[in-house]
């Protein structure tokens, strides 16, 4: 049974783009709120949750908030490290000068090692 | 064993939380017992009590709180999920000065902290939706 005094590694997985729906602004609130109570985090993107790392998004023009911004937030909340799988990212022409400076890039050996280390993972 | 639900579709709209109760029913049914229902995003229109289906289908408010009051369980419904989209229990709807809600007990409106507290204490995490 489940140890409660145990802090779980939680792995948020990122799958989805920015923009157009909320799931990837509600998967960074989710980070956010576990760093807020000391869990220990780790986010993944993956699949089109890779657009969420692209730089120099001019959100202002479609009237929404912008990602990049929200990224930004979680190095304040000691989540300094992103991590991107490295096919998501070549398969969508994306290479690591166009992505937020703070993301580790994984091939797919190493992304499956990096979610088999954690004890949950929520995707979104 | 010990399951947390974490639900994040709309009913009637996506099948998710359909599966959801089905998997909750059998988690039960087995012996298992449901540590929490974590409803977040758009799963929060789980719990709105103002639904009215159609004859020919399931009230799926009714469906869990029913659930919840058979097997006594907890149904939290995230408050930052929940407020924009008008899913207010009693006393949001008074704090936010308006006359109206949406949402009764057993679904109680509660923060993510409440989704860290059952990652805890649950030995499984099951997500349904998106």
């Amino acid at each position: 049974m489940a140890d409660n005094n145990v802090t779980k590694k939680v792995l948020i997985l990122c799958r989805n783009a920015p923009y157009g729906t909320s799931t990837s602004r509600e998967a960074i609130d989710v980070a956010l709120a576990g760093a807020v109570f000391e869990q220990n985090i780790s986010i993944l993107f993956l699949d089109d949750g890779v657009y969420q790392l692209l730089n120099d998004q001019q959100s202002d023009a479609i009237m929404q908030k912008n990602q990049t911004k929200l990224l930004d937030s979680l190095e304040m909340y000691d989540i300094e490290q992103l991590y991107a799988e490295y096919d998501s990212l070549k398969n969508r022409g994306l290479h690591a000068e166009n992505i937020h400076s703070a993301t580790t890039i994984l091939d797919s050996t190493e992304t499956s090692a990096f979610i088999s280390s954690h004890q949950v993972i929520l995707s979104y | 064993m010990n399951y947390t639900l974490n639900i994040l579709s709309a009913p009637y709209s996506n099948q998710s939380s359909d599966t959801a109760y089905q998997f909750a029913k059998a988690v039960l049914a087995r012996g298992h017992s449901i540590y929490r229902v974590f409803l977040f995003g758009e799963g929060v229109y789980n719990a709105n009590h103002l639904t009215c289906s159609p004859q020919d289908e399931t009230n799926k408010f009714q469906r869990w709180s029913d659930l919840a009051h058979e097997f006594d369980i907890d149904l939290v419904v995230c408050v930052a999920s929940a407020l924009k989209r008008g899913i207010l229990d009693q006393t949001e709807s008074t704090r936010a000065d308006l006359n109206q809600y949406s949402t009764i007990p057993p679904f109680d409106i509660s923060g993510l902290g409440q989704l860290y507290d059952a990652i805890a204490h649950s030995d499984r995490v099951v997500s349904f939706g998106r």
